[in-house]
């Protein structure tokens, strides 16, 4: 097998084919911290994309409660079971991928073939705690939380090494060249489902009526305009922020996906020990115990929990945080100043400029011209 | 407001119709013994024979029993990953042509008709290979390779099922008709449908592994039957067609063939397979002699 270079592990890995990075990667940054499980991304993809017979069953973006949420079930912990217990040292990965694990003769890579009913319930394990059960009249009075849970929105990762691009024998699936988007050829593909084992996060489905696999577009036509996806656009809790990702050693200060992945290092890749180099990033939230997290993100997630809780000191940051979602447009440069972030279209216009901390003005209780007491003040 | 209910419909729905596909685990992976019983002239001969008086189209037709069956042992593949195939041992073949139409009748056991392409379930299926152009070099026997191509027939069972009307999705997923909110959805479908076809075999056009290409124009036809596990299906298709990517049949003359089956409750698609590990010669039986034997 071809080596290929894999930043997220820190060494070379094996993949079926040569490397072939894309001129750009799309990539986005999910703040745990801040998603509220609404499904509002879940809604906003399924009514553009998979409204149609034969995709009831689909949600290209998923919002799942950790740890005991899956869809498709148990399709994390299934993955984990196969390619068993594995190592990093001292941030290099040195376990085994899905494509180091695979005897290669049989199969190019660990997968898991979901079954019709692991598809029907997108909402197991909803708002389920972890950490033991509550005692009569406990209180949450530990520093570090003892129960936890939290929402992993999910999309397909658009992968800079797609298992489910490697494992179509009918190449099928492709890897754009100008934005690293990964599609299916709907002419190609014949329905054998190979894309839909090998993706070990679920996010290749399949359509029974149509007898072809389906998957995430990025919302091609929109990002091809410059414009962020619908699951990024319609985000209510503003957690989600859509660029471009640097995958070699140049990294740009000034944008915002760039600046939280690569140089601050606070957002990470989900589950990167498969290989397939994911291109949605995690901040990981700050409350769950740090080696649930590292299993799931691999190393650094501490650092990276330290650093979200000192964001009242850290403007740049802040500003960054509030740019997300404040404007349609993909947001290809940022800066903060003076208390207020800005944020620059691929034009480099000005597409959102925002204050830190919103002016605070104090109203009088009552309003006099209509005659009424104010229900809020502030 | 309207996401939000829609959102519980779809809820209600996924749980209300998710059952497992298990119906089939039962099966065991030991190949399927033979199928092909007993017939005169028993071999491993494909020979397609003359009748002048037309060619058995159904496989319940009792003409067929006077033609021999070649008896063909199948291998699982194992050359190019995902490897898999093997649940079937041995297909019996017969054939027969009257000088403008060729019919090739595929007997094999199969317990289960797998008719259904359910989210993780499969369909059983069946293909025949020929060169497609007569070369001074055999193409691979491995779906062919660059240069020396193979026109390749196959049935699949799900498509048999829609030709005589019978939807497995519509009885696996019942509650779902009518779900759909965007008005060009039932176009999309219908384009697939057009795509599709009405046939239950499709006729491709390959240059080694993973370049299967349909054909625009198709036109093999088939019919099947289903009874005390086995299968036998029928594919029928003039000798010539005038178009350059099908394969030319002429009486008297030989050209190769290779046999793959897929057993759908095995999970068997795609590579996963059993198939003929060579090309074996086919012969058609010529318009003349076969015409003199027929003479008083
Ligand atoms: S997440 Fe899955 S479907 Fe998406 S590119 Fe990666 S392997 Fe393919
Ligand atoms: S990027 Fe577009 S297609 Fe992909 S999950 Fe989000 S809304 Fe759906």
């Amino acid at each position: 097998m071809p080596k290929v270079f894999n930043w997220q592990l820190g060494r070379e890995m094996d993949y079926p084919y040569e490397q072939a990075l894309p001129e750009k990667q799309i990539g986005m940054v999910f703040d745990t911290n801040k998603c509220i499980a609404c499904q509002t991304c879940s809604m906003a993809c399924k009514m553009t994309w998979t409204s149609g017979r034969g995709q009831e069953y689909m949600f290209w973006n998923n919002v799942e409660s950790k740890p005991y949420g899956t869809y498709p079930t148990a399709w994390d912990v299934a993955i984990l079971e196969k390619l068993g217990p594995q190592t990093w040292e001292d941030g290099v990965y040195t376990g085994k991928t899905i494509f180091e694990a695979a005897d290669g003769l049989k199969e190019k890579m660990l997968g898991i073939l979901p079954d019709d009913a692991d598809w029907a319930h997108p909402n197991i394990g909803e708002d389920q705690i972890a950490g033991g059960s509550v005692a009569q009249g406990e209180h949450l009075n530990e520093p570090i939380h003892k129960f936890w849970y939290f929402y992993l929105p999910r999309i397909c990762n658009h992968c800079s090494y797609p298992a489910c691009l490697a494992a179509c024998p009918r190449k099928a699936i492709y890897k754009r060249q100008e934005d690293g988007i990964v599609l299916i050829d709907q002419s190609r593909c014949r329905g054998y489902r190979e894309c839909v084992k090998g993706c070990p996060y679920g996010k290749s489905m399949f359509r029974p009526n149509h007898e072809t696999s389906e998957k995430c577009v990025a919302c091609y036509p929109k990002v091809e305009k410059g414009l962020q996806t619908q699951c990024v656009e319609q985000c209510i809790g503003k957690i989600r922020g859509q660029g471009w990702i640097s995958l070699g050693d140049k990294v740009r200060e000034d944008h915002p996906i760039d600046y939280l992945v690569r140089v601050r290092k606070m957002a990470f890749p989900l589950y990167p020990q498969l290989g397939l180099s994911p291109n949605v990033y995690y901040i990981p939230p700050i409350h769950v115990p740090a080696d649930y997290l590292e299993q799931m993100f691999g190393p650094g997630v501490k650092e990276a929990q330290e650093a979200y809780k000192n964001a009242p000191n850290d403007e740049t940051l802040r500003g960054l945080l509030v740019l997300f979602g404040s404007s349609p447009e993909i947001m290809e440069r940022f800066e903060v100043k003076n208390g207020v972030a800005r944020g620059y279209n691929r034009e480099n216009k000005m597409v959102a400029e925002v204050p830190i901390t919103e002016p605070l003005t104090l109203r009088e209780a009552k309003d006099i011209r209509l005659d009424v007491y104010r229900m809020d003040v502030t | 407001m309207r996401a939000a209910s829609l959102a519980v419909l779809f809820l209600f729905l996924f749980t209300a119709c998710g059952g497992p596909a298990t119906e089939d685990a039962g099966e065991q992976a030991a190949p399927e013994q033979p199928a092909a019983e007993s017939a005169p002239g028993m071999s491993n001969q494909i020979r397609a024979a003359y009748r002048s008086e037309g060619i058995p189209y159904d496989p319940d037709d009792k003409a067929w029993k006077e033609i021999p069956a070649a008896r063909i042992p199948l291998s699982p593949q194992g050359i190019i990953p995902p490897n898999g195939g093997g649940s079937v041992a041995e297909l019996g073949v017969r054939a027969a042509h009257d000088g403008e139409n060729l019919a090739i009748l595929l007997e094999w056991k199969d317990k289960n008709a797998d008719r259904e392409v359910g989210v993780a379930t499969f369909r059983d299926a069946a293909a025949v290979g020929f060169p497609a152009v007569e070369t001074d070099m055999l193409p691979s026997p491995f779906m062919g390779d660059e240069g020396h191509p193979v026109n390749i027939w196959q049935w699949t069972a799900d498509f048999d099922a829609n030709a005589r009307g019978m939807s497995g999705f519509d009885e696996r997923y019942p509650h779902t008709e009518g779900v759909w909110i965007f008005p060009q959805d039932p176009g999309v479908t219908r384009q697939v449908r057009a795509w599709r076809g009405t046939e239950p075999v499709m006729e491709f056009s390959a240059k080694g592994f993973g370049t299967l290409q349909r054909h625009d124009s198709q036109s093999v036809y088939g019919l099947s039957q289903h009874g005390d596990g086995t299968w036998r299906v029928v594919l029928r298709r003039q000798l010539s067609t005038g178009i350059p990517e099908d394969t030319l049949f002429r009486p008297g003359s030989a050209t190769h063939i290779v046999l793959a089956v897929w057993n759908g409750s095995m999970n068997e698609v795609n590579g996963k397979k059993s198939l003929t590990m060579n090309w074996l010669p086919f012969e058609l039986e010529p318009t003349m002699v076969a015409a003199a034997t027929v003479a008083p």
